[in-house]
């Protein structure tokens, strides 16, 4: 086992060569690139067994992916933002194949506007997929749930493809500690891929995503996607276990930091939940106990787990680095619909939106949200959902508007 | 591979047993269906055939297939990607000796028109240029078949289709499919009809011997899309060779070469009347200037390359 | 659907839905409709409305909870060849084609390479044998045969034609 410095990206690509991986088929986007110049390399070096194959679109590339898993090998690929989106109808497409493989998420906000740095509408779009997702904090859960996402999709109760979410920027492009295994450990936690009768083969003749017509039969095939999902609850954890005992690590499915004998918790996924763990530590100096739950799993989403956690809870801030145009934020939504009509479920759940495109969350803006959230829940009320924007923003964004000859009426606020 | 050489001289040598499965949804008469039958009798069941959505998408609808191989609809843009993916996985087993050679397959991409000539062009040019092992096969009812006979990029110019009612038909021209591919460099690329059937079974030899991008076009005569009795449908394919509608070529060791000449070529009046999308050429009246630009067409395909240097057979 | 839709309300809606058409069409048609409405006429009763489901008193749904099967079994794949000779397309014929074998040459490869459904099978002897469970009617093979050996029979004559 060696300890080294090591990006998002190249995390990513050593989870992919670790895991043996057989199959990359490969397409460039910012911010994930790193990852298939990475595998690339260490294959053209002769380093790393395995075929890497530019595909001319990302649509193209999860069709490959999908056509090679579903003749039996294992498969790799890495996209983000854009190019999953212009992948959409084939993420959905290939999940209903039922053929396993692992997609890196280098998460990175939606046109329009383009944009480069980080936020979660491109993963979240994918959703409802089938696609089962799993978000990152750090480079090391990068490396580590990679290799357990390969167990989890393999695995014959769930046979869904896995999409491990990273940020793009913040890991993808940050180094961290993170601690390499040794490929015999991995070889022994993961082994080969055994696809079963899922296959192409001269003997075995197949005819495989065939139409389905009727809305009965339609029903079962999609409904039994779901059952599989939600296997993968439970598989995950004792995948998880096992992943513990064999190199230390335990990565949970909601991560929970000092939240035991807090009453009032942020709830938010993914790398900016360490800048929330920053702030709750300065908080617990200031006499305010406040916890974090942090949702690795978002799909299948981890309902019971979520519940009992937040049982008997006074007050949640849930911090949504994305947004449902029309609606609000996701993990907020889902919140809901998950405490709703549970015993104890805390009286107020508050929505912050904050993080989109990368905008940074300052350590006063989370002190400030507890604050929100301790008041609602003395008073009963719940906060309106809020926009995490300041008056320097809004200053800032009226000066580029100068600029770019955008029209606006004076309102008598100061320049 | 020469005239001696072939296994398929005269219509004798055709397949006499019939590989490909009975009861499918295509329509009585499909043009389409009769060239994938022959096609398939010489292929085999040692394949894999990669769908893209189309007509043909409905061969396989659960639980009814009848390939005696295998199959994998995909969508309608990207069936060549997924016969990478499938081609590049069988080779990793096969290298890694996971999989005896006998397990092996050849990979066949099927496809309309809509999605060879529009939507899944950037798919076939991508998987041509990787110099994929690959065999596709379009069969080209010159519209968006399935969804009813919309005009698509390979639409003949005058032809009534669904979104192409007026008075003069559809204003657009064919895509010059064979042309784009070529430019490709592929290891072989052919037009083919069932209704020459030596021919065909002719170029799906050489197509099963030879390795890399192999390319056939066939045009699909289609009663439902093309409104003609189904009974007409190899009558029709006929008169599109002898009329010189459908060049019958090949592209091989970078040359272009016609297997069939019409000789002599017979008007394209022939052809035109006999189909429902055409009628609006004659009835109530001939339209005398559509009839002879489309003639003019025709004749100038064939008398550029009786001038031309290349083409002789 | 007798005594909701009228005679007159038939006409007029073939008018007015196929009148781009021509006029010689809409009068086909209308010809059809109306011998059609006669003959259902004729069977009036056997299409009658449904009573009401009644909220008070009807049988629940026997729902069932799906259970997980694994993807082996539950994608959606087929795992055999040729399945699709279980599906009856012979029921699409309203013509039959049926080969006289004091015309037919015995050159099975022109009906039997032409029919676009394999329909056609060769014997060991070269003899052409159509499979009428599977047989679409869609008469290539009759416009085809070089010995026109091949006649079109409607299928419900076929009984008189071939003698019972």
């Amino acid at each position: 086992m060696t300890r080294t410095l090591l990006t998002g990206n190249g995390a990513a690509a050593w989870g992919g060569r670790l895991a043996r991986v057989d199959y990359i088929p490969a397409f460039p986007i910012t911010p994930q690139t790193e990852i298939i110049e990475t595998l690339s390399n260490w294959i053209d070096s002769g380093e790393m067994a395995g075929r890497l194959v530019m595909l001319e679109s990302e649509h193209s590339m999860l069709t490959a992916a999908g056509g090679a898993a579903a003749t039996g090998v294992r498969v790799l690929s890495a996209t983000s933002s854009q190019g999953l989106l212009y992948a959409m109808e084939m993420v959905y497409t290939v999940a209903g194949w039922r053929t396993p493989f692992v997609l890196i998420n280098v998460s990175r906000g939606l046109s329009s506007p383009i944009t480069l740095e980080p936020d979660h509408n491109d993963v979240l779009a994918a959703r409802d997929s089938g696609f089962l997702q799993i978000h990152c904090a750090t480079c090391q859960e990068v490396l580590d749930t990679t290799l357990m996402a390969f167990r989890l999709a393999e695995d014959k109760r769930v046979r869904l493809p896995v999409i491990v979410n990273m940020d793009g920027f913040y890991l993808s492009f940050t180094r961290e500690p993170v601690e390499l295994p040794e490929a015999g450990a991995v070889d022994a936690f993961l082994p080969p891929f055994d696809p079963e009768n899922i296959v192409f083969r001269a003997s075995t003749p197949t005819s495989q995503a065939v139409a389905v017509l009727g809305g009965s039969p339609y029903s079962y095939f999609r409904y039994e996607m779901h059952l599989a999902a939600l296997n993968a609850l439970e598989v995950y954890d004792e995948i998880s276990k096992a992943f513990a005992q064999q190199f230390g690590r335990k990565h949970d499915s909601i991560e929970s930091y000092q939240s035991e004998d807090a009453d009032i918790l942020f709830v938010m996924m993914d790398s900016f939940a360490t800048k929330a763990k920053a702030a709750i530590d300065r908080l617990r100096d200031a006499g305010k106990a406040v916890g974090l739950l942090r949702p690795r799993l978002i799909r299948p989403f981890p309902a019971e787990h979520m519940q009992r956690l937040l049982a008997g809870k006074r007050g949640v801030a849930v911090i949504d680095q994305n947004l449902s145009i029309g609606k609000g934020g996701v993990l907020h939504s889902e919140l809901a619909s998950v405490l709703y009509g549970q015993k104890g479920a805390p009286p107020i759940l508050a929505s912050f939106i904050g993080g989109l495109g990368g905008r940074d969350i300052s350590a006063e803006e989370f002190f400030e949200m507890a604050e929100v959230t301790r008041r609602a829940v003395d008073s009963g009320k719940t906060p309106p959902p809020r926009l995490l924007y300041n008056r320097d923003e809004l200053r800032e964004i009226r000066k580029l508007q100068a600029v770019a000859h955008v029209e606006r009426q004076e309102l008598g606020e100061k320049p | 591979m020469s005239e001696t050489e072939t296994a398929f001289r005269r219509m004798k040598d055709l397949p006499s047993t019939h590989l490909l499965g009975t009861g499918t949804p295509m329509c009585a008469g499909c043009g389409g269906l009769q060239a994938l039958h022959v096609i398939y009798d010489i292929l085999g069941g040692k394949t894999v055939f990669v769908n893209a959505a189309g007509c043909m998408t409905l061969l396989s609808v659960y639980p009814f297939t009848p390939f005696r191989g295998s199959w994998l609809y995909t969508s309608m843009a990207s069936a060549p990607a997924g016969a990478q993916g499938i081609r590049d996985a069988l080779d990793i087993l096969l290298e890694q000796n996971r999989i005896t050679p006998e397990e092996d397959l050849d990979v066949v991409v099927l496809t309309g028109d809509g999605a060879a000539y529009g939507m899944g062009l950037s798919a076939t040019s991508g998987a041509m240029e990787r110099d994929l092992d690959f065999i596709y096969i379009c069969y080209d009812n010159e519209g968006y078949g399935n969804t009813g006979q919309q005009y698509s990029g390979a639409t003949p110019h005058a032809a009534r289709t669904a979104t192409s009612k007026g008075p003069r038909g559809f204003v657009g021209y064919k895509k010059d499919l064979f042309s784009i591919w070529a430019a490709h460099k592929p290891a072989y690329l052919a037009t083919v009809i069932g209704s020459e059937p030596v021919d065909l079974a002719r170029k799906i030899e050489k197509v099963k011997d030879l390795r890399g991008p192999r390319m056939i076009i066939t045009l699909a005569p289609c009663p439902t899309g093309w409104d003609f009795d189904p009974s007409e449908s190899i009558e029709i394919g006929k008169l599109a060779v002898k009329t010189g509608v459908w060049p019958l070529k090949e592209y091989v060791n970078g040359k272009v070469v016609h297997t069939k000449k019409p000789y002599p070529r017979i008007p394209i009046e022939e052809y035109l009347r006999r189909q429902g999308r055409f009628a609006h050429l004659f009835k109530p009246e001939r339209n005398e200037r559509l009839l002879a630009e489309l003639q003019a067409k025709v004749d100038e395909y064939w008398e550029d390359l009786e001038r031309s240097s290349f083409g002789t057979s | 659907m007798l005594g909701v839709i009228s005679r007159d309300s038939l006409a007029e809606a073939i008018r007015a839905e196929l009148a781009t058409l021509g006029a010689e069409i809409v009068d086909k048609n209308l010809e059809r409709a109306e011998s059609a409405f006669q003959l259902m006429r004729d069977h009036s009763g056997c299409v009658m409305e449904g009573e009401d489901v009644s909220a008070a008193n009807y049988n629940p749904p026997d729902w069932v909870d799906l259970p997980f099967e694994e993807a082996s079994k539950s994608a959606p794949a087929i795992h055999a060849g040729l399945t699709s000779v279980e599906v009856k397309t012979g029921l699409w014929r309203t013509l039959r084609p049926v080969i006289d074998y004091d015309r037919c040459k015995r050159c099975w490869w022109v009906c039997s390479t032409f029919c676009p459904d394999s329909a056609i099978l060769v014997t060991a002897g070269g003899s052409p044998q159509i499979d009428y469970d599977h047989c679409k009617g869609c008469m290539i093979c009759v416009a085809q045969c070089p010995s026109h050996a091949i006649e079109a029979i409607w299928e419900h004559e076929v009984k008189e034609h071939l003698g019972g």
